[in-house]
């Protein structure tokens, strides 16, 4: 089987590369920040990678992090015409919301951010299931986080999983590595999924390339709406 | 003298065969680093009454000092809690580390 990790960043890339491909992955998708520096950044990475070429599926992604609730909507659709994965991070309940109510994000990252609850409800859940915004579960922030503040992470994470599972929403387990050494391989995030109590089968689906096939359709000539596509 | 348990009061354990990678790969990490490391990081992640249950055993004279390749003993229906608990390590001395767990037997001689 064909793992992806569908949420890392891309400091330090050769390296990342190297590792992931050690620890088993197909494939990575690799995020950078949608701020002002965006287009330059991409143009950077997209050339970086060529020149590596690397042995790995890239499928490269923005984050956008501290838009306005009202704006969100507006830049996924204006980057879904140009990325394979868009990403939003997650924390502020409005930010939440909007995210889910987008067809067009692909995944919402760490609902709970700086909370002490899940950052969802049973009516996220469903918007998410509805609208097949993946909910992402991330290691990384298990990794840097001790005691206490570690404990409060699971216990949001576990409170989200309930959900996800409950109202069938689709999710994805993440190394969300910003550095080479915080990537960990498809044996332990499925461990980890399976610790949250989450289906099996879904985290399987869950670190393959699933969300990325239908948005590489989309970004095809032949692709014209959800459903429709034009034959050759 | 040795206490042995009835066969069927046996606990089901598995083998859980790991790497360590590191970022400075010129200096190959003791048994004894290693080992405090991941009972550590299993102690932190499962508490003391969970790691008990767990019953974790790094073993010593399986240890690949070249390979950087190990052995660890717990109990069947821990199993996913201990590969989680390796996955926490990212340090050991001064080394960035990755602890992967590269399969889970049922026998030592499956897993080499």
């Amino acid at each position: 089987m064909k793992y992806y990790d569908l949420h890392t960043g891309s400091g330090n890339l050769k390296e990342i590369l190297r590792l992931a491909r050690e620890l088993g992955w197909s494939g990575l998708g690799i995020i950078i920040p949608y701020d002002r520096d965006f287009s330059r950044n991409l143009e950077t990475l997209r050339k970086e990678i060529k020149t590596l070429k690397p042995k790995l599926d890239i499928a490269l992604g923005a984050e956008i992090s501290g838009e306005k609730p009202g704006k969100i909507r507006r830049t996924a659709k204006d980057l879904r015409k140009k990325l394979e994965l868009i990403v939003v991070s997650g924390g502020d309940l409005e930010a939440n919301r909007r995210a889910l109510e987008t067809p067009e994000t692909d995944i919402l990252s760490h609902p709970y951010l700086d909370r002490n609850d899940p950052g969802l409800d049973h009516v996220m859940a469903k918007l998410a299931e509805k609208n097949r915004v993946a909910i992402e579960f991330s290691f990384n922030e298990i990794l840097y986080a001790y005691k206490k503040r570690r404990s409060q992470i699971l216990q949001n994470l576990l409170g989200a999983a309930k959900l996800v599972k409950k109202y069938k929403a689709p999710f994805t387990i993440s190394s969300g590595a910003r550095g080479p050494w915080d990537l960990r391989s498809p044996s332990e995030l499925t461990a980890l999924g399976r610790v949250l109590g989450l289906p099996n089968p879904e985290i399987k689906h869950s670190l393959s390339e699933g969300i990325l096939q239908e948005n590489r359709k989309r970004l095809g000539k032949k692709w014209v709406m959800p459903g429709v596509e034009v034959e050759p | 003298m040795k206490l042995k348990p009835l066969p069927s009061m046996k606990e089901r354990k598995r083998y859980i065969v790991f790497r360590v990678l590191s970022d400075k790969p010129e200096y190959s990490l003791e048994f004894q680093a290693v080992r405090d490391a991941i009972l550590n990081s299993v102690l932190n992640w499962l508490g003391e009454e969970t790691s008990a249950r767990a019953g974790v055993w790094v073993i010593k004279n399986l240890w690949d000092r070249k390979k950087q390749k190990g052995f660890i003993r717990c109990s069947r229906k821990e199993t996913d809690l201990v590969k989680t608990a390796l996955a926490m390590v990212h340090q050991i001395g001064d080394s960035r580390v990755i602890i992967q767990s590269l399969r889970v037997t049922g026998t030592i001689k499956k897993g080499k």
